[in-house]
């Protein structure tokens, strides 16, 4: 993962809950990285650690740290560095569903060390679609279903999310339905 | 590779959404889908208009200017505020003449992208140009991430650089330090000192002295391990030290630091010492700095000022302690003297921080220091306001004394053991008339004083010989009178003077007291007088002194003589005691007195005293303080008023007062009070009970508020001035309730006026809402029976008119038929149906009779008359009747005094003959029917007539003969079945009767017959006009050849008239309505007119009016109608008709009436 990834885990910490848990999550993840390099690539171990200590010291599931995560990463992280990129991703909600996939596939094209995951998407109605999530890691589900959660939270849109079919019911990919 | 591309707009748009296609004329051909979002391009506009050429720098005039850019790299400029630049390329395309630019804009920054409202989509798929901004925006956080770190660095690096200097200095610093600095462990093991603290070989601490290792055990085994910091001293070489302990338990160990303080201890202990002589003296020590501000105060000065330290501090002891009374000259002084830097000494007045003054005595002195220059000022100050006061009393009381005796009003002569004057006043020298000053008196020898002085006496000797024998006596007289020569009268005291047991001297006082006996006699006569009216008021009256010792008693108060001089000086419980009277009494006086002593006021209280007969008394006591000019009480006056009459006065009015209240209360009349301006003052039960209001809702508001709306503005007029000036008023008010809703209040107020009072109104209201409602009621009841009434009688009306319409053609079209050559069973018919529509016609004149006499509109015609006539055709015509029953109906006597002619109303006479004569033949079916006509009285003007029909008919019972002439009365049910008829007919015969002035009256005898007579009485008349011809002979002549209009809507009356009338030969003329008739009437010759009254289009009456008015016709006009109602007859008179024959008519009387007018017309005419 990149470091922008790790640097977000702890900027979302930071914020919430202070340097001290911040400290604390570095100490029980064992992760002795005082600065994390946005662009660069660190071990995906990492972030797992991160995401696991952070989980043991603020008393919540991965699931939840991930998810939580996930909307930070959409709100903030995106948001403050990403800004203008977020915004050209579509007018609304559906817009920038639509235009993920183009979207992930240009940023493999910009982070060669990156092994991006994958969207497609299909069932594209009025008010739902289905987001297909590709990845070759594991476990990250919830972290997708923050990040849409984010995502519906930037375009101030209630929104629905569930999970229709996942790798631990031995399917192939994730599949989200999003609706609003 | 194939030369030719072919794609659609929609795929070239795909590959280049910002392309421009440009003709020869520079004109705009096409642009991609994204370049329109980004300006206002259209299809035709100029090339120019939009874009510039800056890369390479092109100034385009033709399309050759873009040509040559071909094969480069160019930019393209918008040509608007925002600058945006494409970049590409431009291709000529031979075939058409036209350049094609393909390109995308160029941006520095993602955020300009979504600043022109573009998105991804908007670019080509193939356009890196998104991407490369991202990368951009990558390489810009990696440096904000770069330039992080390294401020993150560069702050560690200083942090360490700060930390490494800190370490260095702390290391430093013992090893120059000349006070020895040590670090031993817990344990006591020295760790590390500096060289000075090497020298420390033995040390002092306590009393004790040790080797510095063991000292340093000794230390440790004391430490308290919660202490961070702590300090001990000790000695060593001839050296005192501080040390300063700093536990240090992470490192584990104590850094102690060592301070010489051998010359502060020294000084200390010299400072204490002086400290605490100067701390503990009785006199207040102040020292000021040079500039005379306070730097320290003593125990003393806090104590007599009240200032402590921190008040005095800064300030200058005159700012803090002088004030009003403070001598200003010595307070300039002592300022002068700090300023000179002298030492002084002063007496001054100060002040505490109380604010007492006091005196002060202060002695100031400047301190040196070792240059010689003041550095502080010691001033020692005592109290000497005791010492000072003690002098100041001993001058006051001197001069006292001597002012006292030079004014003194007696005279004074102080003489000493030797009698030689050691003090003698002005009055003295002025009494005895001795011509030198006071003064020069003293020292003077006295003894042969009195031998001088003595001629001015009444009785010298005796004066001499008095003074002689006091001298020798030398004990206290007081109280000698002594007469002068001249009546003055002089009172003498002589005061021996001994100290000790030695005799000292004398004091001879005289006082002139001529005025007070001549006071104190007339005082005595005052006395006198007041205790001789006090004696005389029929009030008991007391004086007492302020420990309630009688003074006097009146005779009112205690009769008897000796009593009364016995309780003088006593008390009421002596009183009691020696008159075995009830306690009680006592306390309620002591208690009375005792709370006049202390208000100094008036006393009031009510006692009642019973009689030994059961009888009360109430006495009304009062004790009145006298206060003397130091607000004392000198004495009580105490008197008291038998209240026995007031009382039970009150008592029945309070009786009197409870009594009304409760009539007030208990009253079903709401009972209240206002003042004159209409506000409520009080109000009792009933009206919060009727009203809902509770007293605090009503009292103090105003009538209006109570009132309804609309009434609200004629409160003034139609109620307070009205009141105000009649003193009483009645009314109705519409009064709102709690609820909101009207009650009726019937009002029947009082305005009450007393002498020196505020008139008010006392108001007496019943609640009448329901009579209100129920005479509403009544009325609406009332105007819904006259609605009703109405309409029954016009019901009446259009029935009379349906009923006799057709009623008038079954009976006419009867008769003619009659009159045809008909068989005999026809003619059985015909009879039947005549009979019966007879009988018809007789219900319905019934019927319309009564409903005319129940609506009183029956009217009695007061008219020229032949009775005898009358009673012929009455006969004649029910004659066929009785014939028919087999029947005699006779008139057995006619008085031959009956008067040819009556005034009265014939056709209701006929009637009534007709409904008798009909009655007794319709119950009577053996025998016969008898009428006798008698005159009773024959006066000159009027006749009284009796007539009595005579049947032998079936009779009546006594018990129906009471309901005869009650309506819808038959004998029996059966009666009505067999008979026939309505039971209206004595009825209405009655009435009929009862309207003319007359009388009936019946006799019968059931099962024999009956007689019924009545009487009547009629002015006599004279007979203007017969209205009778007297043959059809004589008719056929007048009517024939006649020209007759019958106008009637209704052709079967128009039928009925026309066949009688045709038999007697008349010309008829048919119309259907007025209008008709008007113009027949125009247009033809006409003899009389049959005029119907109720037609279509123009009715009978206004046909009439025209035909008198417009045509100005005078035939006659004979008015036929079904209506019989009151005053139709008058209507018709009046509107210009001749007469008038309600439908269904009699055949003989209708060609009676067009024979008569005809006839009445000619002669008219031909007399004209």
């Amino acid at each position: 993962m990149y470091g922008i990834v790790n640097k977000a885990i702890q900027d979302l910490i930071i914020d919430n809950f202070g340097e001290d848990k911040w400290e604390a999550v570095k100490e029980k993840s064992g992760v002795d990285i005082d600065f994390f390099l946005s662009n660069e690539p660190y071990d995906d171990d990492i972030t797992y650690k991160l995401a696991g200590a952070a989980a043991e010291v603020l008393g919540i599931s991965v699931g939840e740290v991930l998810n939580a995560f996930g909307e930070w990463w959409v709100l903030k992280t995106g948001k403050e560095k990403y800004g203008g990129l977020m915004e050209a991703g579509g007018n609304n909600l559906k817009e920038f569903l639509v235009n993920l996939p183009l979207f992930h596939n240009r940023i493999m094209l910009m982070y060669p060390k990156l092994t991006p995951p994958e969207f497609k998407v299909s069932n594209l109605e009025e008010n739902s679609i289905h987001i297909h999530y590709h990845s070759k890691r594991l476990g990250l589900q919830e972290f997708v279903r923050g990040l849409l959660s984010g995502l519906s939270k930037m375009y101030s849109v209630d929104s629905k999310i569930e999970l229709l079919e996942s790798r631990d019911d031995g399917k192939s990919h994730e599949i989200f339905k999003v609706s609003w | 590779m194939a030369n030719h591309f072919s794609f659609s707009e929609a795929q070239f748009n795909g590959l280049f959404p910002f392309y421009i296609l440009i003709n020869r004329d520079l004109n705009v051909v096409s642009i991609g889908k994204s370049l329109g979002k980004l300006c206002d391009l259209q299809k035709g506009k100029n090339f120019n208009e939009f874009f510039s050429i800056p890369r390479p720098l092109t100034i385009i005039n033709s399309l050759d200017d873009l040509i040559v850019l071909q094969n480069q790299m160019v930019l393209i400029e918008l040509n608007s505020p925002k600058k945006l630049m494409l970049r590409g390329q431009f291709e000529f395309m031979e075939g058409t003449k036209e350049i094609l630019f393909l390109g995308s804009p160029w941006f520095g920054s993602m955020e300009q992208l979504r600043e022109n409202n573009l998105q991804i989509n908007d670019f080509a798929k193939n356009d890196p140009l998104i991407d490369l901004l991202h990368v951009l925006k990558t390489v810009e956080i990696t440096n904000d991430d770069l330039k992080e770190l390294i401020a993150t660095v560069n702050k560690q690096k200083n942090d360490l650089k700060k930390a490494n200097k800190e370490v260095y200095d702390i290391a430093l610093f013992p090893k120059q330090n000349p006070d020895p600095n040590i670090r031993i462990n817990y344990e006591g093991d020295l760790m590390q000192n500096n060289p000075a603290a090497s020298n420390l070989d033995f040390i002092e601490y306590e009393g004790s002295t040790y080797r510095n290792d063991m000292f340093f055990k000794l230390i440790s085994s004391k430490i308290d391990k919660t202490l961070k910091r702590w300090n001990f001293e000790a000695r060593s070489n001839e050296i005192d030290y501080s040390f300063d302990c700093v536990a240090m338990p992470e490192e584990g160990y104590i850094n102690i630091y060592g301070r010489d303080i051998t010359e502060q201890k020294i000084n200390q202990q010299e400072l204490e010492k002086l400290s605490l002589i100067v701390q503990e003296t009785t006199s207040s020590v102040v020292i000021t700095d040079s500039f005379g501000k306070i730097e320290w105060v003593n125990k003393a000065f806090e104590k007599i000022t009240g200032y402590n330290l921190l008040d005095a501090k800064g300030n200058s002891p005159g700012k803090l302690l002088q004030g009003e009374k403070t001598d200003k000259k010595r307070a300039d002084y002592m300022r002068q003297k700090v300023k000179n830097l002298e030492p002084f000494t002063c007496e001054v007045y100060n002040y505490k921080k109380s604010g007492e003054g006091y005196w002060g005595r202060i002695n100031a002195q400047p301190i040196f220091d070792k240059k010689g220059e003041v550095i502080n000022f010691f001033a020692l100050k005592e109290d000497i306001t005791g010492e000072k006061l003690a002098k100041e009393k001993l001058r006051k009381a001197a001069s006292r004394m001597s002012s006292l005796i030079t004014n003194l009003q007696d005279a004074i002569l102080l003489e000493n053991e030797n009698q030689t004057i050691e003090l003698v006043n002005e009055r003295f020298c002025n009494l005895f008339k001795i011509p030198v000053s006071p003064n020069q008196l003293i020292g003077a020898d006295c003894s042969k004083a009195a031998e001088q002085s003595k001629h001015l006496f009444a009785n010298p000797e005796l004066f001499v010989s008095g003074i002689n024998e006091i001298l020798k006596n030398k004990k206290l007289v007081i109280g000698n009178q002594l007469e002068l020569a001249n009546g003055r009268i002089l009172e003498r005291n002589f005061i021996p003077i001994w100290n000790g047991g030695k005799y000292d001297g004398h004091l001879w006082v005289y006082s002139d007291i001529t005025e007070k006996i001549t006071a104190n006699k007339k005082l005595e006569e005052l006395r006198v007088f007041y205790e001789k009216i006090l004696d005389n008021i029929p009030s008991d009256i007391a004086v007492f002194d302020k420990d309630h010792h009688y003074l006097y008693v009146n005779p009112k108060g205690i009769r008897d003589v000796e009593l009364r001089k016995w309780i003088i000086g006593k008390t009421d419980e002596d009183y009691i005691k020696k008159r075995n009277k009830h306690v009680s009494i006592i306390e309620e006086r002591k208690n009375a007195f005792r709370e006049v002593l202390e208000s100094k006021q008036l006393k009031s209280w009510e006692e009642e005293m019973n009689g030994v007969d059961g009888t009360s008394t109430y006495i009304m006591r009062n004790m009145y303080p006298v206060v003397n000019s130091d607000n004392e009480v000198d004495l009580v006056i105490g008197y008291g008023v038998d209240i026995t009459s007031i009382k039970l006065y009150q008592q029945q009015l309070e009786e009197s007062k409870i009594k009304y209240k409760e009539i007030v209360d208990n009253s079903l009349a709401m009972i209240s009070t206002h003042d004159i301006h209409g506000f409520f003052l009080t109000m009792n039960p009933i009206v919060e009970k009727l009203l809902g209001y509770h007293p605090d809702d009503v009292i103090g508001h105003h009538l209006t508020e109570f009132m309804h709306i609309d009434d609200r503005e004629k409160f003034e007029d139609l109620y307070l001035n009205l009141i105000l000036s009649n003193k009483e008023f009645t009314g109705t008010f519409r009064v709102i309730n709690k609820e909101g809703k009207i009650v009726y209040c019937l009002l029947n107020n009082y305005l009450k006026e007393m002498p020196n009072k505020e008139p008010y109104v006392i108001a007496f209201a019943i609640d009448i809402t329901k009579r209100i409602e129920a005479e509403r009621e009544l009325k609406k009841a009332k105007e819904i029976t006259e609605r009703l009434a109405l309409s029954k009688q016009n019901f009446l009306a259009n029935m009379s008119h349906e009923i006799r319409t057709p009623m008038n053609a079954i009976m006419g079209m009867s008769r003619q038929l009659l009159k045809s050559n008909i068989n005999t069973e026809q003619k059985n018919y015909l009879d039947i149906i005549t009979n019966s529509s007879e009988n018809l016609l007789v219900i319905i004149n019934d019927v319309l009779d009564l409903a005319k006499l129940e609506a009183g509109k029956l009217s009695i015609e007061n008219i020229p008359f032949s009775p005898k006539l009358v009673m012929e055709n009455v006969l004649k015509s029910m004659m066929h009747k009785a014939e028919e029953k087999g029947l005699t109906l006779s008139n057995t006597f006619c008085d031959s005094d009956l008067a040819p002619i009556l005034m009265g109303d014939p056709f209701r006479l006929n009637q009534i003959l007709l409904n008798l004569i009909s009655n007794a033949l319709k119950f009577t079916t053996i025998g016969g029917v008898d009428v006798s006509c008698r005159v009773l009285k024959d006066e000159e003007i009027f006749q009284e007539i009796e007539i009595i029909i005579t049947d032998t008919g079936i009779g009546m019972d006594g018990a129906y003969l009471k309901n005869l002439f009650q309506k819808f009365s038959q004998e029996y049910a059966s009666t009505a079945r067999k008979f026939g008829g309505t039971g209206l007919g004595m009825s209405i015969t009655k009435t009929l009767i009862d309207n003319m002035g007359g009388e009936i009256w019946v006799k019968s005898t059931k099962g024999k017959g009956t007689a019924i007579g009545f009487k009547l009485t009629m002015n006599k008349g004279v007979l203007e006009e017969e209205l009778k011809i007297s043959n059809k002979d004589e008719i056929l002549k007048i009517i024939k050849g006649k020209k007759i209009l019958v106008v009637d809507d209704n052709v079967m009356n128009r039928m009925v008239a026309t066949l009688i009338l045709k038999e007697y030969e008349a010309v008829i003329s048919e119309v259907e309505n007025g209008k008709e008739a008007i113009n027949h009437l125009i247009n033809n010759d006409c003899d009389l007119v049959l005029l119907d009254l109720q037609m279509p289009i123009l009715n009978g009456y206004s046909t009439s009016k025209i035909i008198r008015k417009k045509l100005k016709m005078n035939l006659p006009i004979v008015a036929l109608t079904a209506n019989v109602i009151k005053g139709e007859r008058e209507k018709c008179l009046k509107l210009g008709m001749d007469d008038y024959l309600s439908k269904p008519f009699e055949e003989d009387e209708f060609v009676d009436k067009v024979a008569f007018w005809i006839e009445k017309s000619k002669n008219i005419n031909s007399a004209s």
